[in-house]
């Protein structure tokens, strides 16, 4: 078995991990751009 | 179905006082199909939809805020004058306004009307609540209306859906054309008015004669800055006033006793009282309501109830959805072969947001009773009761509903402080607002309660407890700023409408549940799903040699041994503290954090409950001694964190936004975080020097 085929798993997880850093880096650069609130507590609209 | 290429879509505009009707005029009108956006350059909520009349032409229909006249006291207020004069960038004034009058208070609300016929714009009037009316009563004509007011008076009962197709079939394409000012003034007055309409006129301002109307009866129009009004319309105006005041004639006066007679004129011809009034339904229940004593009692009481019914009737729903999640769990982990990825979808992704979902049921519960308290009428009269109490702490009893609103989540609440027209009694407001414990922190409390105390009535009662000591605090810390914050300002009149009892409108109930329902999954979805991802990775690496523990050996373990000796005062370990401090990004993922660290921990599948697993796992947490790792008296420190601290960065941007300052939202964060901080390690220390 190759060495990703034997990690395949943690590679997959950890690009995973990789991904929501990456979003949370741009959605934070984004908030500061145009701040508001962003909806994001679970409050609804009015 | 249009209005023609070449006619553009009228703007028709719904104005009225606050708790009139017009929000259920808006649904009925519109099939509760609504866009909410804001208004340029304020934070105030637009909300629109698209209407056809029965002839297919397409019109906007806009709800505008609530306000008692065209003199506005709140931000609210000034966007809908400033809308309807044109006076707000990027909006169009509406080429139609639906007047929504109360017609059992006829006296009350038709001063707004007579402002909004001097607008020139062309306006209907609808009657609404005219079965209340009858029943108190009173016979009205809306045809004698319609004459002695010059503009087309609709009489409907927005709640049941009476008059609705009247009120369509009268928003008739073309638009009925703008009615003549209803009163005229003597000699002096009229030549003011023209004089000034003529100056503002050569002076390009649209709409003259409204807005000269506006400024001599109104003198903080003219007074002070206005944003979309230029200094030489104000000069001309404060001009045309100080020569009417030196004849003797006070502008805002004359124009009001104007408005006022010609308001008695066209109710004495169009309204006949049938009889003595008598007491209405409503008038009997306020005797209790209303009472000093059973006011009180009775608002307690319907509290207690709240709390109650939360831990008492989710529990079905909730073991529901916690067998959903332990079915999706088993079936995910059962696809994959043990290894980082099945752990990271079993142990972090639906362990972690699994654990805050599981709370939807109590959170829709919680709404959907508020909001049978708001429908049916009973929160205005807990509003007044509470005026009385906000006033003694420098707050006002319109700062009742924010606070109140906080109790679901502090940033609607925060919002609606806008209606309060002091500005320090909004400051203040704002400031202990999170001190009301939102729906974020029901998680938490709900996972932690239980540990203290078994019983149903016990947990209840603890919950009452802690809702309690919030808000009792936020009223404490209010009165004492109050002393130091907008000293000499003198405390504005309160003025409020108490609206009849009656059965809520379950349609609005359940859409507004539904909306919060979907935005926290929503939120759980994004946010919480991100930040478990994150958590499970900070717990799962690096990875722990066999025999050593996991979390010890994680990064998340090296930063809660980092952060230990900060939390130890408060009898925390590093799991806590890790999960306290992962929480300011949102405060349910510390449920997730529990749920995530102890199932990493995890080796064999255990068939408990989410809840009972996280629970047990708490319970029988040791230290390296043996002896219990989270005490009752450790649980109670972190539940009295909870309870005061500021854990939502959102919340502080929204603070930062509504204040426009960063020192008061930065000032709050630290502050509140102080505080909780300190009341933790009180009752921790404190319960330890005592023998806990």
């Amino acid at each position: 078995m190759t060495w990703i085929s034997q990690h395949w798993q943690t590679l997959t997880a950890l690009t995973i991990v990789t991904a929501t850093l990456v979003v949370f880096l741009i959605r934070a650069i984004r908030h500061r751009k145009t701040p508001g609130c962003g909806h994001n507590c679970g409050c609804a609209k009015k | 179905m249009s209005t023609g290429d070449e006619h553009p879509i009228p703007k028709v505009a719904l104005v009225g006082h606050p708790n009139v009707g017009k929000t259920t005029l808006f649904n009925q009108l519109t099939g509760e199909r609504r866009k909410v956006g804001n208004y340029a350059g304020v934070t105030v909520e637009k909300i629109s939809a698209t209407i056809y009349t029965p002839h297919g032409h397409q019109m906007e229909l806009v709800d505008l805020p609530g306000t008692y006249s065209l003199t506005p006291s709140s931000p609210d207020e000034r966007v809908t004058r400033d809308v309807l004069l044109g006076d707000l960038d990027g909006e169009e004034s509406p080429q139609l306004v639906i007047s929504v009058v109360d017609a059992s208070s006829l006296e009350r609300h038709l001063p707004l009307t007579l402002q909004l016929i001097e607008l020139g714009l062309p306006v209907i009037v609808a009657l609404n609540q005219v079965d209340r009316a009858e029943a108190k009563g009173l016979r009205l004509n809306p045809q004698v209306l319609t004459d002695e007011l010059g503009v087309p008076v609709v009489a409907c009962q927005a709640t049941s859906g009476k008059g609705i197709v009247q009120l369509k079939q009268a928003l008739r394409f073309p638009l009925p054309p703008a009615s003549e000012r209803r009163w005229k003034g003597n000699a002096a007055v009229e030549h003011a008015i023209a004089d000034l309409t003529k100056q503002l006129e050569s002076q390009g301002l649209e709409r003259p004669e409204a807005h000269a109307l506006q400024l001599l009866g109104e003198s903080d129009y003219r007074t002070q800055a206005q944003p979309h009004l230029s200094r030489v319309a104000q000069a001309a105006a404060l001009d045309v006033a100080a020569d009417l005041i030196k004849q003797n004639h006070n502008p805002e006066e004359e124009i009001s006793a104007l408005r006022s007679q010609t308001i008695r004129r066209a109710i004495s011809a169009a309204a006949h009282e049938m009889g003595d009034e008598g007491e209405t339904f409503s008038d009997k229940i306020d005797r209790v309501a209303l009472h000093p004593i059973g006011g009180w009692t009775l608002f307690a009481a319907i509290m207690f109830a709240i709390f109650w019914s939360i831990f008492r009737f989710a529990e079905v729903p909730m073991g529901w959805v916690e067998a959903g999640v332990g079915f999706i769990k088993d079936k995910v982990g059962g696809m994959l072969p043990e290894g980082d990825l099945n752990s990271l979808l079993t142990d972090g992704i639906i362990e972690g947001v699994g654990a805050v979902v599981i709370f939807l049921p109590q959170i829709l519960l919680l709404f959907f009773l508020i909001g049978l308290l708001e429908g049916s009428g009973y929160m205005a009269r807990a509003t007044f009761l509470m005026d009385r109490v906000m006033a003694r702490v420098g707050l006002s009893g319109k700062s009742f509903l924010p606070l109140l609103s906080g109790y679901a989540c502090a940033i609607p609440g925060v919002m609606a402080t806008r209606s309060i027209s002091s500005n320090k009694q909004r400051l203040l407001t704002i400031l202990v607002l999170p001190w009301q414990s939102c729906t974020a922190r029901l998680p938490v409390y709900a996972i932690l309660i239980p540990l203290l105390i078994p019983s149903i009535l016990g947990q209840t009662t603890m919950m009452f407890f802690i809702y309690f000591l919030g808000t009792g605090t936020a009223l404490l810390v209010a009165w004492l700023l109050s002393k130091r914050i907008g000293i000499g300002e003198a405390a504005p009149h309160f003025l409020l409408e108490l609206p009849p009892y009656r059965l809520p409108d379950f349609g609005y109930v359940f859409r507004h549940v539904i909306d919060r329902g979907l935005a926290f999954l929503k939120k759980a979805g994004s946010l919480i799903l991100g930040i478990v991802i994150i958590l499970w990775a900070l717990g799962t690496y690096p990875k722990a040699p066999e025999g050593e523990s996991q979390f010890d050996h994680s990064a998340m373990g090296c930063i809660g041994n980092f952060l230990e000796p900060v939390v130890k005062p408060l009898g925390w370990d590093a799991r806590l503290g890790t999960a306290t401090l992962a929480s300011f990004a949102a405060r349910e993922v510390f449920v997730s954090q529990v749920a995530v660290s102890f199932a990493i921990e995890e080796d064999e599948d255990d068939e408990e409950a989410f809840r009972d697993q996280i629970r047990s796992a708490i319970k029988t947490s040791e230290k390296p001694d043996g002896s219990p790792a989270y005490p009752p008296l450790v649980v109670l420190s972190v539940l009295i964190f909870y309870i005061y601290a500021l854990q939502c960065l959102p919340t502080t941007a929204v603070v930062q936004r509504e204040t426009k300052s960063w020192k008061w939202a930065l000032a709050q964060l630290a502050g509140m975080s102080i505080f909780a901080y300190l009341a933790a390690f009180i009752v921790y220390q404190g319960g330890t020097f005592l023998g806990f």
